[in-house]
């Protein structure tokens, strides 16, 4: 036999051998590891305002940054001009963020006899190790100019209709617009939508119903005009309510009014729409029958950390007691935010209060009564 | 080398590689494995219903002679003693005529009787639990070409004791056993007697102990990997399960409380988890959890990690409820100078499979009918992790005795 | 008579602050009620039961008292009921009295607390070796089953709507022969979990009673007077309850008056008494809530039997 073949299965079986005559170890251990690579530049997507509402007055921009793979903190610098004087800047952080990142960051609300503004946007990004670097739109030397109008007017089309868009500058919620069909009008048209300032006292309207709170006036002109076809019109009614329900009505003369039938409310981006078939001046009403039961949570039953209770359509100047079914209070809450006022089960301390059935009392200051009800508050 | 040198080594070699081979033609679990179990849940489970095969044994209740055949009931409750299952017993035999139940071994498809070689084990053991009755008289053991068997009353059994107590049977010690030439590797016989015991555990063992081995594998394709990882794209995730898994397998009985138990080995009970090379500061909490197969499986069971809220914070699966808190699978890591004292990081012990964080859940709700391989997956939260970081761990898999 | 009334010195921490949430503890009873729920140290009726329970072992009588009450009425939306049940059985003195209780608060559609008590109690004194002349010393344990249950919304389902749990009560009452009663109640010794999601423990509640009983109070001379005073403790906070009651004409109306922090109560009873010792009691109590606005107050009903 070969030498080398003998001398290659005799190791072979010592090898073997000691396989099978080797101590099992009675532990096994295994590395993990991850690496995340550092920094590496990131984007921003923003489109530009142009417009913004001389009555609303908020700018409020809306943009992403996109990280890429890297958990960053970073700080978002509105950096604006008003009227061209100094610049000031409005600043919204995040903490340690990964991906991307929506921001919404506004200017102050700018008065009717503001004339310009223009603005930036900056983005500070900082890694783990402290280096920063930075992001900006429309670049680090230019700024975006935005007028500041009331109005915005669009040619509609006999035969292709078309759009009239009003944009307030609130990117955050929707705009303001009319869409007309074809065959609206006999021949082309230009239609302006034009925000106009609050009347100071709320005008009642036709129909005996009681006065309520007008929050947005627009105007569609040219006035009298009846619509070959109905349009679909969008308002945007502003952030200065937080009521839920509300009414559109028609006039021609702002005097004479009377209620759009058919109204759509969306909450999410602040507007009410309807089908409409004539021009005319359009205002929005917080609806002034709000019953007993529009102000009342809907979900009377809350689990801890689930959800939260909402009263609705309150506003500065109402408040909610809570009370344990002893009589004693154990909250009151004052204020709230654009759904409302919530409780989440914390008492006046901040701790969370015992699981239990509770009695609320809500004061409208408008109403003069309290509303009260109960509510069941578990874990 | 001389010419006579040659021969002998090749013969060595021969006769070597053909001794592995004749072992390996009974093709069957019973030559690899250092604890060969006829009725145990931790290992590879065996056969257990009357007439059903298993790796080439057959389990046969039979009686003879007027008698009536023996009652054996697999019952699963908490008062096993190891797993959650046991036999349940009932022997009524009033006349001198035998009947018993056993294990024989067997062939082919049409499982023909054979004999096999189990010299390699040294032990029969078992636990038997006492009821009603005098099961002293019982007689236990093996069959060659007769039956070789001792009473229990000699294996150290008090009848009057209704507790679980272990019977070892030295296999060389039974009288003129030849363990070459096997039929039934576990025979329980009885005549002329009524008692009714539990019987739990029956199992085989070499003299020389057996293995523990964890295999790391990749989830994608259970290839054979070497360190656990995730994508980077986790970062500032929460609870992500890592792309391996760890395959347990235990072939060794130390004794009847073992454990095996997981945690990191970062020498800080503060670091459990992934710790950053350059900073160990920033630490990425780790979580593990122990499946019979492999996830997500048919029953629902996925490997996405939820967390409650206050006051558990626990970890779950997204597949399945929240409100069930014993139903919790998935552990926070510990790591091994917390000195855990508990079940807390037991990932495999003797009671089963750490299925979930409660008292009562230790997974092993069927007798499997492969070997046990359970499998431990981890999960890591990088919701605070920071970009332009390494972190690590050293995972460890540890088996003790107590 | 020896002066045991160091006891009585041990318990003064008057801080009034808060104490509420589930299963609460005030309610129970239309006499107790009327006495502003300062009842742990005179407990000497079928109200006992949930104030404190070791009361019982001094009936003579059996009795069973039934009651009903709005909560909170003139408050549209507000619904709530309070009800409780109490039954004492005194078997003998040697073998104590045994006792059944069942009190509930709901909100039909919304939510509601239900306990269930089983109760022992003996008076101790012959253990005790202490002269009953001198001081009367019962005592007792309750066993409490609670359960509540809640309509759950749909976005809630997976949640079941009824969450139980045991725990259970001691007591202790001294009665002393000059009319000084002192009496200690320790409710859901166990604090029994009773969350859906989360635990949600009902704390331990431990309430320090007293009380002073005379036939006709000197100087005044307002007859079968007593003024009790409770001092609870939960989840450390202290509250603090106080009651009055007198017996006018031949002891047959009852005029009572108490409160607490967030409420003043007044009560009223009637008691008609028939052959064989039979008694029927009517009693009505009004709590006034000092917190919450508008509210005609909360009315309770009850009625009591007591017979040999």
């Amino acid at each position: 036999m070969n030498n080398k073949i003998i001398c290659l299965l005799s190791s072979l079986v010592i090898v073997i051998f000691a396989a099978v005559f080797s101590y099992a170890a009675d532990y096994k251990v295994f590395s993990a590891e991850i690496v995340f690579s550092s920094v590496t530049p990131a984007s921003i997507t923003h489109s530009a305002i142009t417009t913004v509402s001389s009555i609303n007055g908020i700018l409020k921009a809306k943009a992403y940054v996109d990280f890429g793979s890297n958990n960053l903190s970073a700080v978002a610098d509105l950096r604006y001009y008003v009227n061209g004087q100094s610049l000031n800047i409005s600043t919204v952080s995040k903490g340690a963020i990964n991906h991307r990142t929506e921001f919404y960051i506004a200017t102050p609300k700018l008065n009717s006899s503001d004339t310009s503004v223009s603005y930036q946007l900056k983005i500070t990004l900082q890694d783990s190790s402290g280096s920063t670097s930075y992001l900006y739109w429309p670049s680090s030397s230019t700024y975006q100019s935005v007028n500041i109008v009331n109005s915005s007017s669009n040619v509609v089309t006999a035969s292709g209709g078309g759009t009239v868009k009003f944009e307030s500058g609130n990117q955050q919620y929707g705009d303001t617009e009319i869409v007309f069909s074809s065959g609206t009008f006999a021949t082309d048209q230009t239609i302006t939508i034009t925000e106009l300032t609050l009347p100071s006292m709320s005008p009642s309207y036709s129909g005996g119903v009681s006065t309520s709170q007008m929050v947005a006036l627009y105007s569609v002109t040219p006035l009298g005009i009846t619509l070959g076809a109905p349009a679909r019109a969008t308002f945007y009614y502003g952030t200065e309510t937080s009521a839920t329900r509300f009414e559109l009505m028609r006039s021609d003369d702002q005097i004479t009014w009377e209620k759009v039938s058919n109204v759509t409310t969306d909450l999410t981006n602040k507007t009410v729409s309807a089908d409409i078939t004539k021009t005319g001046y359009y205002a929005i009403y917080v609806s002034g029958s709000l019953s007993d039961n529009d102000y009342r949570p809907a979900k009377r039953v809350v689990v801890q950390g689930r959800d939260v209770f909402k009263f609705n359509n309150l506003s500065d100047g109402d408040s909610v007691k809570i009370y344990n079914v002893n009589g004693k209070r154990i909250r009151e809450i004052k204020s709230g935010d654009a759904e409302g006022f919530k409780w989440d089960g914390r008492r006046d301390s901040g701790s969370y209060a015992e699981s239990g059935t509770y009695i609320y009392q809500i004061k409208v200051k408008d109403k003069g009564k309290l509303i009260s009800g109960t509510i069941a508050f578990v874990k | 080398m001389n010419k006579k040198t040659k021969i002998i080594l090749s013969a060595v070699v021969y006769l070597f590689m053909l001794a592995v081979v004749a072992d390996n033609s009974f093709a069957d679990n019973l030559a690899d494995k250092y604890v060969y179990s006829l009725f145990n849940e931790n290992f590879n489970g065996a056969t257990q219903e009357a007439g059903t095969v298993y790796d080439n044994i057959k389990y046969n209740v039979w009686n003879g002679g007027g008698n009536s055949r023996p009652a054996v009931d697999i019952v699963a409750d908490s008062t096993a003693k190891e797993g959650n299952k046991y036999y349940s017993c009932s022997i009524s035999s009033t006349t001198n005529g035998w009947s018993g139940f056993c294990y024989t071994f067997v062939t082919g498809s049409s499982n023909v009787e054979t004999r096999r070689d189990i010299s390699a084990f040294s032990t029969l053991e078992f636990y038997i639990r006492p009821k009603t009755g005098d099961v002293s008289n019982i007689q236990v053991g093996v069959t060659d070409s007769a039956d070789r068997t001792v009473s229990l009353s000699s294996l150290g059994v008090n009848n009057s004791s209704h507790t679980w107590q272990k019977c070892t049977i030295n296999l060389t010690g039974l009288p003129s056993v030849n363990l070459i030439n096997i039929k039934n590797t576990f025979l329980f016989i009885t005549s002329n007697l009524t008692a009714t015991f539990d019987l739990d555990s029956i199992v085989l063992k070499r003299s020389s102990s057996g293995s523990f081995d964890a295999a790391l594998k990749n989830i994608s394709d259970s290839s054979s990997t070497t360190k656990i990882t995730w994508d980077e794209t986790v970062l500032g995730s929460s609870w992500t399960a890592a792309n391996q898994y760890i395959e347990l397998s235990l072939d060794k009985f130390e004794s009847d409380t073992w454990k095996i138990k997981i945690y990191t080995n970062n020498g800080s009970a503060s670091k459990n988890g992934l710790v950053a090379v350059t900073d160990e500061t920033k630490i990425i909490p780790m979580c593990w959890r122990i499946s019979k197969n492999t996830l997500p499986n048919s029953d629902g069971d996925t490997l996405q990690i939820a967390q409650s809220g206050a006051p558990n914070y626990a970890l779950y699966d997204k597949g399945k409820s929240a409100t069930d808190p014993s139903y919790y699978p998935w552990f926070y890591m510990v790591d091994f100078a917390e000195h855990e004292s508990g079940d807390y990081d037991v990932a495999w012990s003797y009671k089963g499979f750490h299925a979930a964080k409660d008292e009562n859940y230790w997974g092993m709700m069927d007798m499997s009918k492969e070997g046990i391989y359970p499998k431990v997956y981890l999960g890591a939260d990088f919701t605070n992790a920071l970009g332009g970081l390494t972190y690590r761990a050293n995972v460890k898999l540890e088996l003790f005795n107590e | 008579m020896k002066k045991i009334i160091i006891i009585t010195a041990v318990i003064m921490t008057m801080v009034i602050i808060k104490a509420e949430g589930a299963f609460v503890d005030t309610y129970w009873g239309v006499r107790a009620l009327g006495m502003g729920g300062a009842f742990t140290a005179v407990a000497n009726d079928s109200n006992a039961p949930l104030y404190n329970i070791a009361g019982t072992a001094n009936a003579t009588q059996q009795e069973v008292t039934l009651m009903g009450s709005r909560l909170f009425t003139g408050l549209e939306g507000v619904e709530i009921g309070a009800n409780y049940f109490g039954y004492i059985h005194p078997m003998s003195e040697e073998y104590g009295t045994i006792s059944f209780a069942w009190s509930s608060i709901s909100t039909p559609g919304l939510r509601r607390e239900d306990t269930f008590n089983a109760g022992y109690a003996r008076y101790l004194n012959d253990v005790m070796m202490i002269d009953r002349e001198v001081v009367n010393i019962s005592a007792g344990v309750n066993i409490k089953y609670l359960t509540q249950e809640v309509k759950f919304d749909e976005e809630d389902s997976d949640l079941a709507n009824t969450k139980g749990a045991f725990t259970g009560d001691i007591g202790l009452l001294a009665q002393f022969n000059n009319g000084i009663s002192v009496g200690y109640s320790s409710k859901y010794i166990t604090s029994p979990d009773i969350g859906f999601v989360y635990e949600d423990k009902v704390s331990n509640v431990n309430v320090i009673g007293l009380s002073y009983y005379n036939e006709q109070l000197p100087v005044l001379k307002i007859p079968y007077f007593t003024i009790a005073m409770d001092i609870l403790m939960r989840d450390g906070e202290t509250s603090t309850r106080i009651g009055l009651e007198t017996y006018v004409i031949e002891g047959k109306l009852a005029i009572r008056a108490g409160g607490r922090e967030e409420a003043f109560d007044l009560g009223f009873g009637y008691e008609f008494t028939f052959a064989n010792n039979t008694k029927l009691i009517i009693d009505y109590a009004l709590e006034l809530p000092m917190e919450v606005e508008e509210t005609m107050g909360s009315h309770f009903v009850g009625l009591s039997f007591r017979f040999d």
